[in-house]
Parts: C-alpha cells; structure tokens; sequence
C-alpha cells in the first residue's frame, strides 16, 4: 500500500522515474518533482518549494535513491516559480557537487534570487542532455505559458513529457493519475494562469509532433496514455486564455 | 447562459477540483440538485445559486478565483 504522504512512486509504465512530489489540499494544489533514475545518475525536475514541502520532498528523494543524493548530477528547473524552484539551494547543498542545472537562457536571470549559485548550463529549443547511458533527454522552450523562460522535457527512452505547468490542475481532490473529470480541473488552472492564446497553441503545435505516452505536469495528475494525452492537448488548445485583461 | 446552465458549469468544474462527492453535497445543501440530465433548483434559483456559490467560494481561495474567472467568461453576475 502505497503512502502517498511519505513513499516516493514509480510511474506506471517507467522503470526509473518517479514521483516525490505532495498534495496540499489547503491550497488545491498538488506540487510534482520528478526524479529521473538513470542507471547510477539521476536528474531532478523542479525540486520544489522549502519548508515543510522541502522535508517531504527531501525524505521521497532519499528513499528513491536509498539516501545516495550524490547520483543527482543533473536539475533542471523549467521556470522561475518558487514552487518549482525555491528548494534548488537546499538540494545544492547534498547532490553531486558538479551538479548541472538545465534552465532556460530567461529563468536562468532569476536563479541567484533563489541563492542558487551552482553552475547552470543554458538551454534553448530543441537542446538536448544525454545521460552516461545515451538515454537523451529534449529541452522544448514554450515561451509565455505562462513564463518567457518556460520549458518542457521530453524523455523519448520512455515516451514521457515532463510538462511544467502546461497540463496542471487545481485538485484538492487529488489523485496521482487523471481521472473522467481531470480536464476540467485542468482548465481551472491554465485558464487564470495562461496569458495568451498564440503562445498557447505554439506549444500544443511542438507537443503534437512528439510520440508521447504519458503527461508529467507539475500541479495536480498524470494524464496516461496516448488517447488521454490526445484529448488533454485538445482541451488546451480550446482553452479561453487571457479572461482577465 | 442562464443560471442554470452556470451552476451546471461550476459544478462539473469543481468535480475535478473537489470530487463528485463533495460538489453533490455542497449543491443539495443549496437546494440544488445534479444530474447528469442538468441541474434542478426546488425553490428561488438566484437563492441557490448564491447559496452554492457562496459554499463553493469558500473552500480554498483557488475555487473563489475560479468562479469569478467563470462568471467574468460567461457573463454572469454573482
């Protein structure tokens, strides 16, 4: 029985990546890192906020990789939103001391507000990482949803997009997997938080292109499965943006 | 959209956010009663509709947001 307060969990479908993210039902909102286990390396994906949220997300790293934070070689943070991003000093401080940080040339500025002063390697579209394995990672920029420096990752080993914000929910309901009603969970976030259409579809325009089996969004459920992520770009693309100018 | 139409919004949007459950409870406490065929009021709709929505408002300050979005799109005076 999984404990979804304490136990970090393999996504289904994947041998290495799993979730070490919480739900915080005061606010609605569930917050999810990612940890990408790759062999003897490892790569977290927006670490999260600090506080008590750091200790939770802190303690499922730990179990993921059975206290060895030195296999975290690489971060990345796909925009400058603290609860992405504002535990990134603390877990500085304990992974590999040549640990990379992969971030948007535009996020990038904002780092050192987070006291984050380790070295950073600077993406643009299309820019890809490779693990020791070959196993490559691709950076896809989606400028102003909802931030300039935006991106997404694609993992083509297992077919996962790693999605930031694009495709998250509001969910004080939570469920680690989407359920019938996810998608309109979805549009309670992205339609307050997605400023404009034309950024909006650019992006749904460079995801259509990829073969993906599951959605990895940073708030509220994986959505699995190719016909789900059909249905969920769909709903984006229809999504009234922009509501409050 | 009339208010009706409106509350059948909100309530299928909260279902994903709060859980069928929770909305279904939340809205018969207003007098309001969900279904898959639309939404049946008993007495004044403008009465429940404020009494759900006031309910609905206060769950998390996410939920108060997302129904000013909703009625600022659709045209909807709370």
């Amino acid at each position: 029985m999984i404990d979804y307060e304490k136990d970090p969990v393999l996504i289904r479908g994947t041998e290495d990546i799993w979730w070490v993210g919480f739900g915080d039902k005061k606010v609605g909102f569930a917050n999810n890192p990612y940890l990408i286990i790759d062999e003897d390396e490892a790569m977290l994906i927006d670490p999260g906020p600090r506080g008590r949220f750091y200790k939770i997300v802190h303690n499922k790293v730990a179990k993921a990789l059975k206290g060895d934070f030195e296999k975290i070689k690489y971060m990345a943070v796909q925009h400058e939103d603290p609860d992405l991003c504002a535990s990134l000093p603390l877990f500085a401080q304990i992974v590999d001391e040549n640990v990379k940080l992969y971030v948007q040339t535009r996020t990038a500025a904002f780092m050192p507000y987070f006291e984050y002063e380790g070295a950073m390697v600077t993406i643009e579209d299309g820019d890809k990482m490779s693990f020791k394995s070959g196993r490559e990672l691709t950076f896809i920029t989606t400028p102003y949803v909802h931030f300039a420096g935006s991106n997404v990752i694609y993992d083509s080993k297992t077919k996962t997009l790693f999605s930031s914000d694009i495709f998250g929910a509001f969910s004080v309901d939570w469920n680690l997997y989407a359920n019938e009603y996810y998608l309109e969970a979805m549009k309670a976030f992205g339609e307050p938080y997605f400023g404009d259409h034309r950024s909006v579809a650019s992006a749904m325009e460079k995801f259509e292109k990829l073969d993906i089996e599951r959605i990895c969004p940073q708030h509220g459920s994986i959505i699995d499965g190719k016909e789900n992520v059909k249905n969920a770009i769909e709903v984006v693309k229809e999504m009234t943006v922009g509501q409050w100018v | 959209m009339d208010m009706k139409q409106f509350i059948e919004l909100v309530a299928k949007r909260g279902y994903g956010i709060y859980g069928k459950e929770t909305i279904e409870k939340m809205a018969k406490d207003a007098g309001i009663s969900l279904s898959p065929t639309g939404v049946a009021i008993s007495g004044n709709v403008e009465a429940a509709a404020r009494k759900f929505f006031d309910a609905y408002s206060k769950t998390t300050p996410v939920a108060a947001m997302n129904l000013k979005m909703m009625a600022k799109m659709h045209n909807i005076k709370l």
